[in-house]
Order: structure tokens, then sequence, then C-alpha cells
């Protein structure tokens, strides 16, 4: 097995749960003095605090104000509750609601299948210390520095229909950002050419990382470079592959900057998250109907993460 | 309040007046919509004002067999097509049916607003197409490089023109669609001051909207941004442009002036149902029943209380 020495060398550490165990309440007690006391209480506490406070409680005030029709002016005591009203509404006669969660499945699909293989393949071409690798890494690297905002800009001038640069060079009239049927897939290849380059990165210094003697061992036994690939170094970074698989995630549920930027989210860019922030946020303030989208966001965003929490769980026991 | 404040038309009061018959606003600038061209265009090709549809519609025709875009369009950020709505609709049903629409007293499937709909498919061969990507300074700009004929937009179009073309500028109301309303109402926002219900220093406060109200705060307005135009008649207008001085003109004869869809209705009704039920309509004209019982099922969910 490849990934022995890791295994090995975790173990080689006797736990030290054992010295502790046998030693009962007492010698528990002196072992934490008081102030090791207090540095743990603090440590748990504050950061507790801090999740309940900016996480916890207000996505439980989100899941309740989705019961209400507030418009986020007004006393509290004025909140009318109006029952799953909100949630039906949504469902049954809010246009864009339906188009937005095809949206969001086809972005992280798009990423998935296209960005994040064509990231990690880079990574591999990088990896071989081509002529000039250091320049295209910059190159490929530079869009993630920029915000997804000012992306949405850069695209502008080229997709432009009658400024742009695409139209110019080719003489053809696409109206790249207006045509419904289009402009989702024109605003993936921006937000592709960003996430490319992300996952590139992240790829690379899993690749740095690979002990060479893996490689060397393959090659000794005659398995061509592709085979190398799949079959040692791929397994070996078990660890990266998760977090890349988790960013691709993460990146496809939080997409927005990119469609507010285009045109606020409207006429085939709908997203579940430039939805809620139409109703939610500006001139509309319709709180209770946005935090009923922001719920339904919040149980998609679980359902992924549950499965991602359960797979880490299940290794962390084998 | 009001009985201390001068100098302002009774368009002015009218739009200033709540539904229970008080005054709540002190107005200070507005700008009117219009449909704007460039004279030396139509110099050059003769064209004429249009005053009815009919001649609106044929004089478009004839713009496009001279290969001019007849209607420059641009409908990216959502609101611009309100401003087609809005003035197809005072023209076809008047300014009550405009504000009863707005406060979701009359339904959305009415054939009234069903005309609008279709008198606007009629118009559309003629606008700019592919206006969904196009923002309205793209489409300004169209105009302004004499690539299109007109513009319906408000008197801001004037700020993607260079200072030596603002002469040749120019605007026509829209025409009359329908003679026993005529062509008297427009859409004019107007910018102004409120009070808070509460406020701590009443007095003080009252104080200071009647200075805001007055003719000094219209002229320092006046100075600050010449693309509008100042809601107190006692202001000094003497700086106005021949453009601004029609505006007024044009907004000092409106028997009622409207606020723009976005403003005098539910903000929320506005930008969560409306502006994509226009962009919708665009992208796909046809299905004008599919799209008002849609507008009219999520107006009553909105329009509760």
């Amino acid at each position: 097995m490849s990934d022995l020495p890791l295994i090995q060398a975790d173990r080689a550490v006797p736990p030290p749960a054992s010295t502790t165990s046998t030693g009962g309440r007492r010698r528990r007690l002196r072992l934490l003095s008081r102030t090791d006391r207090v540095v743990i209480t603090l440590m748990v506490l504050v950061p507790l605090l801090l999740v309940t406070g900016f996480v916890w409680l207000p996505a439980a005030a989100t899941v309740l104000l989705s019961g209400t029709n507030w418009d986020g002016i007004g006393p509290l005591n004025e909140i009318e509750f109006v029952g799953a009203r909100n949630y039906s509404d949504v469902v049954t006669i809010y246009p864009p609601f339906v188009p937005a969660i095809q949206h969001n499945l086809l972005w992280l699909a798009s990423l998935f299948v296209v960005a994040t293989p064509f990231g990690m393949f880079l990574a591999v071409l990088l990896d071989k210390e081509l002529r000039g690798s250091r320049f295209y890494q910059t190159a490929l690297y530079l869009p993630v520095v920029l915000s997804l905002a000012l992306i949405g800009f850069v695209w502008q001038l080229l997709y432009s229909r009658d400024q742009g640069l695409i139209n110019a060079v080719f003489g053809s009239n696409v109206d790249w950002y207006g045509d419904s049927n289009v402009n989702i897939w024109a605003v993936m290849v921006a937000s592709g050419w960003r996430h490319v380059g992300y996952i590139m990165l992240l790829y690379l210094a899993g690749l740095k990382g690979v002990d060479p003697s893996l490689r060397e061992a393959a090659a000794v036994d005659g398995a061509s470079e592709s085979r190398t690939f799949f079959r040692v170094v791929f397994p070996v970074l078990r660890p990266i592959n998760i977090i890349v698989l988790v960013v691709t995630v993460i990146e496809s549920l939080r997409a927005f900057d990119l469609v507010w930027v285009v045109n606020k989210g409207r006429n085939g860019l709908e997203l579940i998250s430039a939805l809620v922030t139409q109703n939610v946020v500006g001139e509309a303030s319709r709180i209770g109907f946005g935090s009923a989208l922001a719920t339904i966001m919040l149980v998609v965003s679980l359902v992924f993460i549950t499965i991602y929490l359960a797979t880490v769980m299940r290794e962390n026991r084998e | 309040m009001w009985g201390k404040l001068s100098g302002y038309s009774d368009a002015f009061k009218k739009a200033s007046t709540g539904d229970d018959g008080k005054q709540y606003f002190v107005p200070a600038t507005y700008y009117p919509w219009a449909v704007f061209y460039r004279k030396s265009v139509w110099q050059q090709r003769g064209y004429q004002v249009p005053t009815t549809l009919d001649q609106f519609t044929a004089l478009g025709a004839q713009m496009k067999k001279d290969g001019l875009t007849p209607i420059a369009f641009a409908d990216k950020d959502g609101w611009p097509a309100m401003g087609t709505f809005d003035i197809l609709n005072l023209r076809i049903n008047g300014y009550q049916f405009h504000v009863d629409l707005m406060a979701g007293k009359e339904a959305w499937t009415s054939d009234k607003v069903k005309k609008v709909f279709d008198t606007w498919v009629g118009l559309l061969p003629l606008h700019q197409p592919d206006s969904l990507g196009r923002t309205w300074q793209e489409a300004a700009q169209s105009l302004q490089q004499k690539k299109s004929g007109m513009y319906l937009l408000g008197l801001f179009v004037g700020q993607q023109f260079s200072n030596d073309e603002q002469d040749d500028l120019d605007f026509f109301t829209f025409p009359e669609i329908d003679p026993a309303i005529g062509a008297k109402a427009l859409d004019a926002p107007i910018d102004g001051y409120m009070m808070a219900r509460k406020p701590k220093n009443e007095d003080n406060a009252r104080k200071l909207l009647e200075y805001f109200g007055g003719k000094a705060a219209a002229d320092i307005n006046l100075k600050n941004d010449p693309a509008v135009l100042v809601a107190n008649s006692g202001a000094d207008v003497g700086g106005y442009t021949a453009l601004q001085k029609k505006a007024a003109e044009l907004v000092g004869s409106a028997t009622e002036i409207a606020q723009f869809l976005d403003r005098d209705t539910r903000p929320d009704f506005a930008s969560t149902v409306i502006i994509p039920a226009l962009q919708q309509f665009i992208k796909d004209p046809k299905d004008i029943g599919g799209l008002t019982s849609s507008i009219e099922n999520q107006k009553k969910s909105i329009f509760t209380d």
C-alpha cells in the first residue's frame, strides 16, 4: 500500500489518552492547573459564543422569519405569522425559483465536470517543471486574486453585444449577457476561468508533497505516466481530492457576485443566492419571503454538508 | 405645511398628495421622460415629430428603411422597460388607471393591461433587438452615434452626449394613442424630502422642510446638477439650457405627473415581480395571458395589507 508510511507515522505516537485515563479523577485535576482550566474554558467558550451568535442564531432567526410577512420596518411585535404561505408562494407562483434551482445545479455540474478536472490537469502539467512553468502558474492564478465582481466587469468588456471584444473580433451578433439561453454559459466560462486557477494551485501544492520515491518505484515497475498518476499519485492525494471536492461544492453554492454584477440575477441568471438578495436587501425588503428562500438554500447546503461530514467521519473511524 | 410653500403647480401638489388627501412630500428636483432624438439626423432626413401612434409607427418604419434602428432600447438593468410600460399605459388607459393599477386596485389580468402589452408587441419590431444585454448608456450611445433614430428615456440621457452635442438633442412627448385620453400625462419622477412620522424635534424639522421647499434651496440644487429641473417655479432658471427649458415647459403643461412605475407601486412588487415579468415579455412577447396572470397571482400575495 502506497499510503502505509503515513498511517504508521500516526500510530508511532502512543495515544496520550492511555496515561491519563488510568489515573482517575484526582490525578486529572492535578494535571490541569488553574490557568489551564481558565484557558480551556475560554478556548471553548469564546468560539462557542461566536458560532452561536454569528451562525446559529441568525440561521434560526431566518427560519423563524420565513414564517412571517415582515417587511423589515417597524417594531417586532407587529410581525404577523403567515405559516407556510411564503414557501407555497415560492414553489407555486414565483417564476424565477425553478430556473434558480436548475442554474445552481448546472453551476455545480459544470464546475465539477469541466473546471475542476481541467484545473487538476493543469496542475499535473505544471508539476512537470516545464520551461516557463512559473509564468503559466502566475498567469493561471491571477484571476483568483480578483474579486468575482471585478471579473464580471472584465468579462463585460468581452461580452458586450454592441461594444464587446468577442463580437468585434468574430463579427458575430450574439447577445452574450442578454440572451437567456446563452448568458448562463457565458457567466460560467467567466467563473470557471477563476475556478480553474484556484483548483490548480490547491492541487499543485498537493502534488509537490508527493514522495518522489513513489513515482520512481512505479517507473521501475514499468507503469506508464497516466497509469502512475491514476493508480499511485491520485490515491495518495486523497485528502487534497476531498478538499478540492468541497471547494467546488462551496463555490457553486455561494455563486452570487458574478451574476449580481451582470444583471442582478435576472433573465436567465437566476441563482438562489441572488433571489434571496433581491428580496431581502435594498428596496424590496420582503424579509419573510426572502427568508423562506434562504431557508431553502440552507437545507440544500445542509445536504452537501451532511454528506461531506459523514464521509470525513467514516474515514476517521477507519 | 404646504400652505407656507409657494411656486408649485397643481400637478406637483397632486403628486405630493397621499391617498388620504394630505400632502406628504416637499418636491425638490425632477426630470421628465420623453422621446429624445438628434435634430441634425431628423433635419437631414426630413422627419416630422409624430403626434399619433400611427404617425409614430410610420416614422419608425421609415427609419428602418433608411437603415436606422428606430427606437434605441435597453433593459439589462430591468427598470428602463418600466418607462415604456408606463407611457403606453398612461396613453391607453390614462393617469387614474395607472394610479389604481399601481396601488393594486386594478387587476393585471384586465383587458386594459393586455391592451398595453398588445400595443407594445406592435412596437417591439421597431425597438433595438437584444435589449436584455444592453445598458441604457449603450443604448444612448447608439442614439449619440446616429445609429438609432429616437430613444424613450429620462432627461439624464444627455449625460451620454458631449457638451457641444447638447444643443443637437431634442425631444417630444410620447404621441397620443387614444384621443379621449390625449398626450398630456407623463412620467417625471420627482425627488424631494419627507419628514419621519415622529421626529424628535418637530418644529425645526418643519422649518428645514420649508427651507428645502423654498426658492433659495432650489437655486442651489440647480447649480449642483444641471441634468435635472427644479420643482419650485420661483427659482432662478436663467441658467437652463434650451433642452431644460423645453422639458420644464413640457412638465408645466402636463395635466398629471406620474412618478415612474417603481415609485408609484410597492417597491417590493416592482423589483421582484415587474422587472422579471417585463424582461420575460421582451424575451417572449407571445404569452401575454400567462404573463399577466403570473403577475396578478404574485400581486395578490404581496398586496395583503
